[in-house]
């Protein structure tokens, strides 16, 4: 699909979407693990489900997203909250991202397997990458995302390079979908991660 | 020995940055009857949400573990065939054009009403009819949910819950808005549904739903536990008065609790 039509596709979506859904529970279970303090950015994050709560929680947030409605959704969610976001209307799927350095990247459903190169660079020593997405497995009980768009069962952890990887974990979740999830920390030895934190 | 049904070791959930669990250390054994009782915030109904894993414990904070039946990594629909969840979301979702035998069938597929996709198996409608009887509401088998009384929806949906024979029921404050007849057809109904032995978690804010098959009572306020021990010592004035912040008086006439 052309760039074009991709944003137009997703357009329509966003505009269709009343209230953007709460955070993921797993996102919200890093409260206490991520930075308060720094940048972060949400990765083709839609109306901002992440971006609202890492600004929230004090954290200089850029959602970037190809869909300029997500993101004029978004801007005005910021503005009902007094929250200050900066919204980056781009197409990641032939950008490279946005330049860093960042203390956390969030990127949970969006699938573009050449960014995972760039995580790295894009972070912040000690920066921390959150990732979750559907897995083929997601196509017994959904038939959204289609095949292309789905991590094989147990990639996830193997398209990490250069991080630590500090939590990997793959199954059946709240939502009902299928989903690898991983957090993973820019130059962090094992040892320097909470113990409990590290479950592989 | 089973493995225990829940074991809570120095659980935190955060919402919006604070605890609504607090370190918390809870054990609950299989077969085991338990309220677990406080106010308004204390945080009972995250309880429900982390043992069902609607939400996880919070990462960062020092050893932690959750574990229902002895594991502690769970894939969903796994769990939820073997816990019999009733929480005001459910019984919303559940208030519809669906009849009260497509509600309880819909327990099978984890979905609300039954859709063209859904293969209902003869043994299937009988466990369903086998459920509404068990809940005294198998005359209403054909009656459309969305024109029952707020006590008959109720005991529909704790049939929906329990038509996959879950192991353990949880019902979440399970007689919010009922009125005396709807309260004590739902109460006689969950009485008969814990003598097989199936463990049950009964979170409340009030002791009018304690029936006397529960024999342990937690009490929980600001996300921790102050009480827990067996139904007659936690049930009195002290402790009571702690958990709710006022006075509290109690009475017991056979079996059936009051404060005021």
């Amino acid at each position: 699909m052309t760039a074009v039509g991709d944003r137009e596709k997703w357009n329509a979506r966003y505009r269709a979407e009343e209230a953007p859904a709460p955070p993921s529970p797993f996102l919200t279970s890093l409260d206490a693990l991520l930075p308060r303090r720094g940048r972060a950015l949400d990765v083709a994050g839609g109306t901002g489900r992440h971006a609202l709560w890492l600004a929230r929680r004090g954290l200089e947030t850029t959602l970037a997203d190809v869909s300029d409605v997500a993101l004029e959704k978004a801007a005005a969610g910021a503005r009902r909250e007094g929250l200050a976001l900066a919204t980056l209307a781009i197409d990641l799927q032939a950008s490279p991202l946005p330049p860093g350095p960042w203390d956390v990247i969030v990127c949970t459903y969006f699938l573009h397997r050449p960014l995972f190169a760039g995580f790295p660079a894009a972070l912040a020593p000690g920066g921390w990458l959150v990732v979750t997405h559907a897995t083929r497995s997601n196509l017994q009980r959904h038939d959204r995302p289609g095949p292309e768009y789905l991590l094989d069962d147990g990639e996830l952890p193997a398209l990490i390079r250069g991080l630590t990887v500090i939590r990997s974990e793959e199954g059946w979740v709240e939502s009902g979908r299928h989903e690898a999830r991983l957090v993973a920390r820019k130059g962090a030895a094992l040892h320097q991660v909470p113990a409990e934190a590290s479950i592989g | 020995m089973a493995d225990p049904l829940i074991e809570f070791d120095r659980v935190t959930v955060l919402r919006n940055g604070l605890p609504a669990l607090d370190r918390l250390d809870l054990r609950i054994e299989d077969g085991e009857r338990v309220a677990v009782l406080g106010p308004n915030g204390a945080g009972k109904s995250t309880l429900v949400d982390a043992l069902t894993r609607a939400v996880y414990p919070a990462l960062g904070l020092g050893p932690t573990a959750l574990r229902i039946y002895g594991r502690d990594r769970w894939d969903v629909f796994e769990l939820r065939s073997l816990l019999g969840i009733v929480t005001h979301t459910l019984v919303r979702d559940c208030t519809g054009p669906h009849t009260a035998l497509e509600t309880v069938l819909s327990g099978f597929f984890g979905s609300v009403g039954i859709w063209p996709h859904h293969e209902v198996t003869a043994a299937m409608r009988e466990s369903a009819r086998a459920a509404l009887r068990s809940l005294d509401i198998a005359h209403l088998e054909d009656e459309r949910v969305d024109r029952m009384s707020s006590g008959e929806v109720r005991r529909a949906v704790i049939a929906r819950a329990l038509v996959h024979q879950p192991r353990a029921l949880v019902l979440d404050e399970p007689t919010v808005s009922l009125d005396i007849r709807g309260r004590r057809e739902l109460l006689t109904a969950m009485r008969g549904l814990v003598r097989d032995g199936r463990s049950l978690v009964l979170v409340t804010h009030t002791l009018d739903d304690i029936i006397p098959e529960i024999d342990r009572v937690v009490t929980l306020r600001d996300g921790r536990i102050l009480h827990d021990g067996p139904t007659r010592e936690v049930l009195r004035s002290g402790p009571l008065s702690e958990v709710f912040g006022v006075d509290v008086h109690v009475a017991e006439r056979e079996g059936v609790w009051q404060m005021w």
